[in-house]
């Protein structure tokens, strides 16, 4: 939403929800999640590093050599906690799905 | 009445807003009403009960008779974090005049997020650990900081602020409700200071 920042995944205020996805063990191996690089935002006399707008958040998977072949799916959770420069939304996940296909 | 007597009563009640008995015809003390708010329309605030940092069961309406600033936060909240010293402020300020401030977090992580942050910013009033029971009888509170303004009689005398508000919006309420007179009503007994009579004769 216009206006509004998630916390990034390593926010310099010990009390701040990090951005945090997650994965659910699965077909495939999450092994490295990266997150972009924060903006700075300005709240009161703090400065945040936040994720606004659209961004993208990578994960590499390892496909172990006992994964059978043909259609699976990965499910994982991201957890974000939003505010804007007046106030701030409860912590929240989504779940995601990824169909996939094991060749 | 002695003339005497109906002077001093006469001087009394251009001074005091209270009946001074010993004017009164009868030996008993008359009860006072102080003059009413008008203010019944007012809705009143749910109760609840919630625990404190010390464990202590806390609930609303043992704050009947003070002005309540009723602030839902949490630690994870900035905004929330800009408003605190003023609440600390208010708290120092106005305690003795009948107000207090009662924190409502909703931190997920309860008292061991809670204690650290209550210490590190110096709040010097009672805060509570909230739940999502008393957030739905307060409208849900979606955002945070979410601040209700309540009267002496436990009711909503403003509506609730969403988000960080001005300091001086928090004042103006504050003091225009500390300046306003309950609508309980009290008796007074007094003895008659045997010194006022001094040199009167019957």
């Amino acid at each position: 939403m216009p206006g509004f920042h998630v916390n990034s995944d390593k926010p310099r205020d010990e009390f701040l929800i990090p951005l945090k996805l997650t994965w659910t063990p699965g077909p495939l191996e999450a092994e490295t999640v990266s997150y972009p690089k924060p903006e700075e935002a300005q709240v009161g006399k703090d400065k945040l590093l936040v994720f606004t707008g659209d961004f993208e958040i990578r994960t590499e998977f390892k496909v172990p050599a006992t994964a059978p072949a043909g259609q699976a799916a990965l499910t994982g959770k991201l957890r974000y906690q939003a505010c804007n420069e007046q106030m701030c939304f409860r912590p929240s996940s989504v779940e995601i799905h990824v169909p996939i296909v094991i060749e | 009445m002695r003339p005497i007597e109906r002077a001093i009563c006469a001087a009394l009640a251009a001074a005091a807003i209270l009946s001074w008995p010993a004017c009164s015809t009868s030996s008993s003390a008359h009860p006072k009403t102080v003059q009413t708010s008008g203010h019944d329309d007012r809705k009143l605030a749910p109760d609840f009960s919630l625990t404190d940092a010390n464990g202590t069961s806390v609930k609303l309406s043992d704050y009947r008779g003070k002005v309540v600033l009723l602030n839902f936060w949490a630690t994870w909240c900035g905004p929330c974090g800009l408003e605190i010293p003023w609440f600390v402020q208010f708290e120092q300020q106005y305690k003795s005049r009948g107000f207090e401030v009662l924190g409502v977090s909703m931190d997920e992580d309860g008292w061991k997020a809670i204690k650290p942050y209550l210490a590190e910013h110096k709040v010097n009033y009672r805060v509570v650990l909230g739940n999502d029971t008393v957030t739905q009888l307060y409208g849900g509170v979606e955002a945070l900081p979410t601040t209700f303004i309540i009267d002496r009689n436990g009711r909503f005398a403003f509506s609730p602020h969403v988000g960080l508000a001005p300091k001086n919006e928090y004042l103006q309420e504050i003091q225009s409700l500390l300046g306003q007179q309950t609508n309980a009503s009290v008796r007074v007994e007094h003895s008659v200071p045997a010194l006022l009579f001094a040199g009167a004769t019957k």
